[in-house]
């Protein structure tokens, strides 16, 4: 089986990685990780990823902006955007899945289980 | 030589100007005389004109003072007959006794005083009241910077750590009781933490509150659909009494919903081996003060004001005396091994509060609690 290509954008080098070593792990994903948002609409133009976990707020450029940029480019449109932040309050995670400006989000700290549940709920087989 | 002088020596002479040398000193000192004589006349006069100036003057403000009595005297009379009849009927009585009617008269100055200044009192601390509402605000309005800085800089640590135990704990594959204690425990610890952080956020976004007319019920079944599976967890049968003609009032759905989750979240901790929860709505006129037991409400909702009411039972184990008047502090909690952070009831209080409406929790009769919501219609 074709691993599943997957593109994480976050400032947060650390958690990159720990994301990356659990993915990697399951034997399932093949993970790139960019911690400049600025570099994000490049690295997904030739990484080509199934689905990108896109962290709203990073230093240099917001996460929406960078949305945007994928979004309206010919060639990272139609990949999957899941935003990643640490800014939701209790009752707005009622349910863990909630929508912010069309895409689907995840709130930080988010457990592995989880994080392949989204991947799989959002990419095709 | 002085003007007068000159006149009558004219006269007693004959008009003749000529004077005899030897009683020329003698004139010139009767001159003298004469003068001073004029300065202190115009001196005498000036000073009782003056006098008779300010006499006139004192008397005209006087009269305006006397105007001034008759005027606050007739309005104190009219206030006193509007005060009540049967004074009316006692003043014209007593207006052959004088005596009777001034006493009477006085006493009611006085009590006319004293609700003024009860009345200022009034207006006092509603001011002090709304002041203090601000302050409350702005509190809020700080809380809220802070936490969603506390937030970021927080959860994101804690992402990283519950990936790292997750893939640690994949890795090691220990048998060791002790090993998969510490890691579970670990795990455990990261979730307390987030829920305290979420639980900061919820309190932070009190101050923007999000009004529109609404109908309880609904918000009430919308919660219960919330709660719905951790109920059929513990085994937790709900009956509802929502009555359907209740007004619509002011809320913000969203955080009053919040309201209704965290006192069902607390009932069905409190019910973990099954139980009953009952909601009720209904609407209600408060009666004119001292009628009726509510009194201590008069405080938030005026007398012939309708409120809207919500009562949620449990039938759980209750709250036990010593624990009830700190179950709304922030972070109190018996709940602490099972992840409670104590947030819960004073989230629910805050909001409330912001609403201007009202909570009670008390213990029911046949066990169990029983919390009332008012709010404002
Ligand atoms: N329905 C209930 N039955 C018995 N005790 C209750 C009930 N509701 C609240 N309490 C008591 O009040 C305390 C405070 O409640 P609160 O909701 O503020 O915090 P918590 O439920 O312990 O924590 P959290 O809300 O974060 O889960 C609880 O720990 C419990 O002792
Ligand atoms: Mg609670």
């Amino acid at each position: 089986m074709e691993k599943k290509k997957i593109l994480i954008i976050d400032d947060e080098e650390d958690f990159c990685q720990m994301m990356e070593f659990n993915l990697e792990d399951s034997g399932k994903y093949e993970v790139r990780m960019e911690t400049k948002g600025k570099k994000a609409l490049a690295a997904a133009k030739e990484f080509k990823p199934a689905l990108i976990f896109l962290d709203i707020v990073m230093p240099d450029i917001p996460g929406d902006e960078v949305a945007q940029q994928l979004r309206s480019d010919e060639m990272t449109k139609d990949i999957p955007v899941v935003f990643l932040t640490a800014l939701v309050r209790g009752n707005e995670v009622a349910s863990q899945d909630g929508i912010i400006g069309g895409n689907p989000f995840i709130a930080k700290p988010v457990s592995i289980e989880k994080l392949i549940d989204c991947i799989e709920k959002n990419t095709r087989n | 030589m002085n003007k007068l002088l000159q006149r009558q020596i004219k006269k007693f002479t004959r008009g003749s100007d000529s004077l005899h040398e030897e009683i020329k000193p003698l004139l010139y000192g009767i001159s003298d005389a004469y003068d001073s004589f004029d300065i202190d006349r115009s001196l005498i006069e000036r000073s009782l004109d003056l006098s008779s100036k300010e006499l006139t003057d004192a008397n005209k403000r006087l009269r305006q003072e006397a105007e001034k009595h008759k005027a606050i005297i007739d309005k104190l009379k009219s206030i006193l007959t509007s005060l009540a009849p049967d004074l009316n009927h006692f003043s014209k009585e007593s207006s052959k006794d004088d005596a009777t009617y001034f006493i009477n008269f006085i006493s009611k100055l006085i009590d006319e005083r004293k609700n003024t200044e009860k009345a200022l009192k009034n207006a006092y601390k509603k001011l002090k009241d709304t002041q203090n509402e601000l302050i409350q605000v702005e509190k809020l309005k700080v809380i809220g910077r802070l936490a969603s800085g506390v937030s970021h800089e927080v959860k994101n640590p804690l992402a990283m750590i519950l990936l790292g135990v997750q893939y640690l704990r994949k890795k090691i594959k220990s048998k060791d009781r002790k090993v998969v204690l510490t890691l579970k425990h670990m795990e455990k610890a990261i979730e307390r933490a987030d829920k305290i952080i979420k639980g900061l956020l919820d309190f932070a976004s009190l101050s923007k509150l999000d009004i529109k007319q609404e109908n309880l019920n609904s918000i009430v079944e919308e919660s219960l659909r919330l709660v719905k599976i951790q109920f059929d967890k513990n085994c937790i049968r709900v009956e509802t009494d929502l009555k359907e003609n209740i007004p619509k009032v002011k809320i913000d759905k969203n955080k009053i919903e919040q309201v209704f989750i965290n006192i069902f979240m607390n009932s069905s901790h409190a019910m973990h081996d099954g139980g009953q929860l009952t909601v009720r709505t209904y609407s209600k006129k408060l009666k004119k003060p001292g009628k009726d037991g509510d009194r201590r409400q008069n405080d938030l909702f005026k007398p012939g004001e309708t409120m809207v009411i919500s009562e949620i039972a449990d039938t759980g184990p209750g709250i036990p005396k010593n624990i009830l008047d700190k179950i709304f502090d922030p972070f109190f909690t018996t709940t602490r091994d099972k992840g409670g952070t104590g947030l819960g009831l004073s989230i629910v209080r805050n909001i409330i509060q912001m609403h201007y409406g009202k909570i009670e929790i008390k213990n029911n009769a046949k066990g169990g609690i029983k919390s009332t919501l008012f709010f404002k219609v």
